[in-house]
């Protein structure tokens, strides 16, 4: 099938097989190795992207439901070789240890911040509860959250 | 795989129904075709995606009814029946499904007509009474209370027939005035579990704080939800306050209804937990 869609805002239009998954077409087709693949059956969360402003599993979304839709990646946050202010907090908050989790657990606070700028600790946790880490405890992670909120100007 | 169809309306849709054999597959929000299609290397003849009929997605509440199109995210569900307390259950259940992430792209229709055991919306739906609007190849519609949707025939889980798919849910509010309804599930953790027990209630209650009537249904224990009668019965005339004896009466109403010992002692605590709601 032809599919024409949006990665970070830029139209991208190819032919693919529509049982092919967002996950595959990011990493093989576009090269935006950003996006993990963990579990691949939407259980870890490492292939979080956003879908018209929603966080969703790239591994569960298949190329017959893209077509005309906005795909955000961890690639797109990046604006002219400065990271975005969530990245900067991860980074500043050590709340990255292996990494692996780290591109999804952004998007999905992206889509929370996008929604809600000032989120408590509790809809922080509830926001990233579906995207799992096995190394860093979540405590740096949740904090890096509210740091980021803080510096986009919610008051958390 | 020879043919993706995509249809953009419900036009399109019935025209799509009717090219589709026992070997095709009707996509929803994918969160749970996606799996199976890879763990089962399913090659379908044709592979329907609903996402672009944007008529499935709408979600219509006035207050003498609901009408939320089978395409509705668990999201949006949520979002569309919070506070608002004959269909608070509906937000309850939708609320607690999976992950964000999955509740972004499960849909209510896809939890209803893949019918697992496990599901939450079903016994929600059973629970406010539900009619199923159902789209049937080549355009016709036929209209199914929840109840009679689930008893599917020759080992099938639901009167879905080849080539149909759910177009929207809708409740009658008019016959749910004065009712107010929860819903709560015992699973392994508090977010992103599966179901072991979902408890849909619904209770109106007199100017007095008393139970006048109570609707209970169940999930997660049997194939399909079922409605406990005995649970009713106790309720109404009480009021809705988890005391440890009231708790423990509901929960015996559990016996017999499942082999899982865990379940007959864990329900008088998802009762408890069903009824705190009722504070809110």
């Amino acid at each position: 099938m032809r599919l024409n869609f949006f990665v970070n805002g830029e139209p991208v239009s190819l032919d693919t097989d529509p049982q092919r998954r967002l996950l595959d077409i990011l990493r093989e087709d576009l090269g935006l190795t950003g996006t993990k693949e963990g579990c691949s059956e939407g259980e870890c969360g490492a292939c979080t992207v956003l879908m018209d402003g929603e966080a969703v599993h790239s591994c569960l979304t298949l190329a017959a439901q893209l077509n005309g839709r906005h795909v955000e990646t961890i690639e797109g946050l990046e604006k002219s070789g400065e990271l975005d202010i969530l990245q900067r907090a991860f980074v500043e908050e050590i709340a990255v240890q292996c990494g692996f989790c780290t591109p999804g657990m952004i998007m999905s606070a992206k889509a929370l911040l996008l929604k809600n700028p000032n989120p408590t600790p509790e809809e922080i946790r509830t926001a990233l509860s579906g995207n799992i880490c096995r190394c860093s405890g979540y405590v740096q992670i949740v904090n890096a959250v509210s740091r980021a909120a803080r510096e986009m100007g919610g008051e958390a | 795989m020879n043919t993706c169809l995509i249809p953009r309306n419900l036009e399109e849709l019935g025209e799509a129904l009717g090219q589709l054999t026992g070997k095709s597959l009707i996509l929803a929000g994918g969160t749970d075709l996606v799996l199976q299609m890879r763990a089962k290397h399913l090659e379908p003849d044709v592979l329907l995606s609903l996402s672009d009929v944007s008529a499935l997605r709408d979600i219509i509440i006035t207050p003498e009814r609901a009408v939320i199109g089978a395409m509705a995210t668990m999201a949006r569900v949520k979002e569309a029946t919070d506070g608002l307390s004959d269909l608070q259950a509906l937000a309850d259940a939708a609320g607690g499904v999976g992950s964000p992430q999955i509740r972004n792209k499960g849909t209510i229709g896809g939890n209803v007509a893949n019918a697992s055991p496990a599901a939450d919306l079903p016994s929600v739906l059973w629970l406010l009474n539900a009619q199923v609007d159902i789209l049937c190849p080549g355009g016709l519609r036929r209209v199914l209370p929840i109840q009679q949707f689930f008893q599917g025939k020759d080992g099938r889980k639901t009167q879905l027939e080849l080539g149909e798919v759910i177009v929207s849910f809708t409740i009658d509010r008019t016959a749910l005035q004065g009712w107010r309804s929860a819903f709560h599930k015992l699973g392994h953790r508090s977010q992103v579990t599966i179901s072991r027990i979902g408890m849909a209630i619904a209770l109106r209650l007199n100017s007095e704080g008393i139970i006048e009537d109570a609707r209970v249904v169940a999930g997660a224990i049997k194939p399909i939800p079922f409605q406990l009668p005995a649970a009713e019965d106790i309720l109404r005339g009480k009021r809705p306050e988890p005391t440890p004896g009231l708790c423990i009466a509901l929960g015996e109403t559990f016996k017999g209804n499942t082999r899982r010992v865990y379940k007959e002692n864990a329900a008088k605590g998802v009762f408890e937990d069903t009824l705190k709601l009722f504070a809110r």
